[in-house]
């Protein structure tokens, strides 16, 4: 039987038209900005550059960025280690149907599901009605636009980004007769969560932090809707310079700010990620 | 054992904090006054009737679908060869191909956006649809490439080999054997890709005009103002369609597969 063999040069025709279409829309698009935030009125400079390290306006554009972040992809990974852990029980029995359920919040769009909260913590919305009916507050409360009401419905955002990578990792990872063995050995929960589980769910949990921190960093809709001045972040920043202002120069030196911080995030990542594997390596060999 | 309903508990709470606050939308939309009441007061549909009447919303509607067809459409075409090259023929520089196909998945969003804007801007084109249409093809590309990719290294080999031993010319196996497998992928790809252009708020945000938004551009303009129960109603409405694309998706891949059994 003769098994006819596909010339490469048909790869490269199939593979032409992506190629193209990822070279005009995403490769250029990055360039230009580049182009854009070393010029200034069609010279060269390095004044967007300068000028994004004078200011309080993008010291804090840039702490809040990475502080926001940071708050909401810790949020993410407390809610989900939990969740991840259970799935793994009866050999990940249940994980399939929980992350079905998680992924099911994908299928609703962004902008519904940032404009529920919106329903959700008005002050004449249930959330306040709660906490009147309790008797917590005596007035509706302005529970938006503030960091705490922001972070809920960020961290309500991202955190399929973060449990989809976890729960996947724990269940095909974590064997829940370890658990057990070790609680007949005596060990409390806390000691098996931080001596036995964590480590095993690491690359997990730098993965699905990992993701969820890049694509904070980048949030731009629901920053804009649920937050106030004060959570104002580098895309936001990025689209006043360029739609308000229409300086399309400091547009484009945040956004290689942006792709800096991005950097480095993957540096770092790929480091910790490295150095936790040489851990893990050190301990096999050591017979731990 | 109680601890065991405290953790069943907590994962269950966990899904409906995902699932439930969308769900909110739609009693939010029954209020008749501009105030987001819970529970809704005023009952009335006066909402939805804003949205229906005129062409103030029903125009950006259409425009979201077209968009969404054609980003589905085109996404497809070249996704599929796209994938077929990347599993099935071997060629120097295949995975740096790879790698660049997921691309768009990585970079920022607003950064790329920010680059069609200027580009377009230099180029003196103003804010044409195409350029929405071909951002969202850009960003289901990735996704759609895995799913369909996914679906043809599925593919029984053997089942193609034994049609070949049988005699049936390469033409026959692509029809009869190899395009009904991956039909469900590519389904599921047409599917979330539709989606994904539909609901896509960023890329129509920043090269729409105006003039002729799309639908989730709209609605996010108008909820720069102030909310009020419409978007509710919007929601509603699109979270059926949303429901309904899924439900159709779903009834054609299970017909798919029993029609695959027999």
């Amino acid at each position: 039987m003769k098994k006819k063999k596909i010339t490469p040069f048909i790869g490269y025709i199939c593979s032409t038209p992506g190629i193209l279409l990822i070279t005009f829309f995403s490769i250029l698009p990055f360039l230009m900005v580049a182009v854009e935030g070393f010029q200034v009125d069609g010279k060269w400079s390095l004044d967007n550059f300068i000028v994004l390290t004078q200011g309080r306006l993008y010291r804090i554009v840039f702490r809040n960025t990475v502080q926001i972040s940071l708050q909401v992809t810790l949020m993410c990974l407390v809610l989900s280690i939990p969740v991840a852990i259970y799935s793994a029980k009866d050999s990940g029995r249940w994980a399939p149907l929980i992350m079905t359920g998680v992924f099911a919040s994908f299928w609703i769009s962004i902008l519904v599901r940032t404009y529920s909260w919106l329903v959700i913590l008005a002050r004449e919305g249930p959330i306040n009605d709660l906490l009147l009916a309790i008797g917590l507050i005596s007035q509706p409360q302005t529970l938006l636009f503030a960091r705490p009401g922001a972070l809920v419905v960020m961290v309500n955002v991202m955190l399929p980004y973060m449990a989809l990578p976890l729960i996947g990792f724990a269940a095909n990872n974590i064997d829940w007769e370890l658990i057990q063995a070790a609680q007949s050995l005596g060990a409390g929960g806390l000691r098996i969560l931080w001596k036995i589980l964590l480590p095993i769910l690491l690359p997990g949990i730098i993965a699905g932090s990992f993701i969820t921190f890049m694509i904070s960093l980048s949030f731009y809709i629901t920053p804009m809707l649920v937050g106030g001045p004060r959570e104002i972040m580098i895309s936001k920043q990025i689209d006043q310079e360029l739609n308000r202002l229409f300086d399309s120069g400091r547009a484009g030196s945040l956004s290689i700010l942006l792709l800096l911080i991005v950097f480095v995030t993957v540096f770092i990542t790929m480091l910790s990620m490295k150095y936790f594997e040489r851990r893990q390596q050190a301990k096999i060999s050591f017979g731990i | 054992m109680k601890s065991e309903l405290i953790w069943r508990g907590f994962v269950i709470c966990f899904i409906l904090f995902l699932l439930l606050p969308a769900v909110i939308v739609i009693p939010a939309s029954f209020n008749g006054a501009r105030i987001l009441y819970f529970p809704p007061r005023n009952i009335s549909l006066i909402w939805y009737q804003e949205y229906i009447t005129g062409s103030t919303w029903l125009e950006p509607t259409r425009l979201s679908f077209v968009i969404a067809i054609f980003s589905s459409a085109i996404t497809l075409a070249i996704a599929t060869p796209a994938a077929f090259a990347l599993t099935r023929i071997q060629f120097v520089g295949r995975d740096f191909f790879k790698t660049m196909f997921m691309l768009p998945w990585v970079a920022p969003q607003i950064v790329v956006a920010t680059g069609i804007y200027i580009l377009l801007l230099r180029l003196h084109l103003g804010t044409p649809r195409w350029a929405i249409l071909l951002a969202h093809v850009t960003i289901s590309f990735p996704i759609a490439l895995l799913i369909i990719s996914s679906g043809l290294e599925r593919l029984d080999k053997d089942m193609e080999d034994a049609a070949a031993s049988l005699g049936a010319s390469q033409a026959i196996i692509w029809r009869r054997v190899i395009i009904p497998s991956i039909l469900p992928s590519l389904l599921a790809a047409a599917m979330l890709t539709f989606i994904i252009s539909w609901d896509e708020v960023l890329f129509a945000w920043f090269l729409g005009s105006s003039k002729g938004p799309t639908l989730p551009a709209k609605i996010f303009s108008y909820l720069q103002i102030g909310a009020t129960p419409l978007p509710a109603a919007i929601s509603t409405i699109l979270l059926s369609i949303t429901g309904l694309v899924v439900s159709i998706g779903l009834f054609f891949r299970s017909r798919i597969s029993r029609k695959e059994t027999i």
